[in-house]
């Protein structure tokens, strides 16, 4: 630890350019996310008219929410159960793939292989494989099925979900496994339930995230998936 | 060292190589396959006519897909360079601020946590040309509204601007990281040798990044070229084909008008023309990196 040094005073508005910069940078981030709330909160003519102020309303939410016609709820369940199932199943796979990738001395030209087409397959839009995948879906009989949207979604994240835990997996020192080892922990306990996860907790976070995030993106490949005919 | 069973062997690489073989691999065969073909559907059966390159042939010629490559292009140029310059600047401001940032980082990263179609839906309302929020408040200073979305001098731009919203965050996330790693001795040196701060950043801070702002806009370069959602609700490629982008000529042609044969050659095509410029990319990078 540095001991902690009083910055001299020509360095104070530098630091006050930081902040303001920042929070310039805050408000066009929160902008538009104020803006629309406050739009949920109007009526569908008021935005028309270009009222300004104006009485808050909830009706709206109603609508979302409770009315007869709304598929909200089932939405949001859908995009749930895909989201969650897709994630674990990247997690589970790109965990073992990782693992052994870089420890089970595989031939380097075995791990290359699989990084070259990790990196690879995120080149590829994803609109042009969506026909594809319909084509298997349908044949296999899992046309407008779950199944056939979770594994779509899983090919889709599988790729970074291996180059991230690869990376980490070649950080995490040999020597916490061994030593383990040593004392008697078998495969499963060793490696996954004590060791390895505990440490890669903040990186399976990290590959949570961005597939959790497209549940709605989700939706418009699903559609594309279940609706071509 | 550690000795675990062949079986624990194989069977821990399986399940990738099985999703890989049967959801990518063969895909991207089949579309290979099919770009040799011209499709056609009969009384809900598929005919398969082989017409060799053709379908390659009519891609040059293609006027949709020549404004797709134009506007990604631009779109992927333009974007991926504010972004990259933008989160740096911001990286390097939080960088400065030290532990206090905590509160600007959780805030900043938001839209990346959104998904494309919501972002679609809120900028669409903000750039609406009679009561969106961006006219308003033109109007409220006195400049006259216009129809960002509508006209094809601000359409392209209009989407540029929101696909920078949208990921200048995630550029940041990565470009702090790489800021907060860096050497202090090194900065600190320079300093005791009396480099003024820009100097400072010029010839310390900013060759030691370099390989952190390549792979940056080498990512979101990739990225941006996937861009889909955002021009789908903004805009539909419109007007006219001022905002067109490439995902959306394959959408197009393979979904909306059937052609997928033809389609299929669209996105061989484009992967082989992506992988190129990476590798290109990626040898030129490196090759810079080891000069310094």
């Amino acid at each position: 630890m540095r001991p902690r040094v009083r910055q001299p005073s020509r360095f104070r508005w530098g630091t006050a350019v930081s902040h303001g910069l920042l929070l310039f940078a805050v408000l066009m981030t929160l902008g538009p996310f104020v803006y629309i709330a406050l739009s949920s909160l109007k009526t569908q003519i008021s935005p028309l008219m270009g009222e300004v102020a104006f009485t808050p309303t909830m009706l709206n939410y109603e609508e979302v929410l409770f009315d007869r016609t709304s598929d909200y709820f089932r939405n949001f369940a859908n995009s749930l159960i895909v989201t969650t199932t897709s994630t674990a199943l990247v997690m589970v796979i790109g965990f073992f793939a990782g693992y052994s990738l870089f420890r089970m001395r595989w031939p380097m030209s075995v791990v290359n292989a699989f990084l070259v087409w990790s990196m690879a397959f995120n080149l590829i839009p994803a609109v042009s494989l969506a026909g594809a995948w319909y084509e298997m879906a349908r044949s296999v009989g899992l046309a407008n099925d779950y199944l056939a949207v979770i594994f779509a979604y899983t090919t889709l994240h599988l790729p970074m979900a291996l180059w991230l835990l690869a990376s980490f997996f070649r950080e995490i020192p040999r020597e916490l496994e061994e030593a383990a080892y040593i004392d008697g922990a078998g495969f499963v306990a060793l490696s996954h339930c004590q060791i390895l996860t505990p440490s890669s907790g903040s990186r399976c976070a990290l590959i949570f995230a961005p597939c959790n995030k497209n549940s709605a993106q989700r939706r418009s490949t699903s559609h594309m998936i279940r609706s071509k005919q | 060292m550690l000795t675990l069973s062949p079986v624990a062997r194989y069977l821990s690489l399986a399940p990738s190589v099985l999703i890989f073989a049967a959801l990518a691999v063969l895909p991207v065969a089949n579309l290979v396959f099919t770009s040799f073909f011209e499709v056609s559907w009969l009384e809900g059966r598929k005919q398969m006519a082989f017409v060799g390159l053709e379908n390659y042939a009519r891609i040059p010629g293609d006027p949709l897909f020549r404004a797709g490559i134009v506007n990604t292009t631009i779109l992927v140029i333009v974007a991926t360079t504010a972004q990259v310059v933008l989160g740096l600047v911001l990286a390097l401001a939080c960088a400065r601020i030290g532990y206090k940032s905590r509160f600007y980082r959780a805030l900043l990263i938001l839209p990346i946590l959104i998904p494309g179609i919501v972002i679609g839906a809120i900028w669409r309302l903000m750039y609406n040309a009679e009561f969106g929020i961006i006219n308003l408040l033109l109007q409220a200073v006195g400049f006259p509204g216009h129809d960002w979305l509508g006209s094809t001098s601000t359409a392209l731009a209009a989407v540029i601007v929101v696909d920078i919203w949208h990921w200048t965050p995630f550029s940041f996330l990565l470009l702090l990281a790489a800021v907060e790693s860096l050497p202090r001795d090194v900065t600190e040196a320079a300093k005791v040798d009396g480099a003024t701060e820009w100097q400072r950043f010029r010839y310390v801070t900013f060759p030691l990044l370099i390989p952190a702002l390549m792979m940056t806009f080498l990512f979101r370069a990739v990225i941006a070229f996937k861009v889909f959602d955002e021009v789908f609700l903004l805009t539909s490629g419109g007007p006219g084909t001022a905002t067109e982008v490439v995902s959306f000529t394959i959408y197009q042609r393979f979904f909306l008008q059937d052609q997928t044969g033809y389609g299929s050659a669209l996105s061989v095509t484009v992967i082989a023309v992506v992988s190129l410029i990476i590798v290109i990319a990626m040898t030129a990078g490196s090759g810079k990196v080891k000069e310094q």
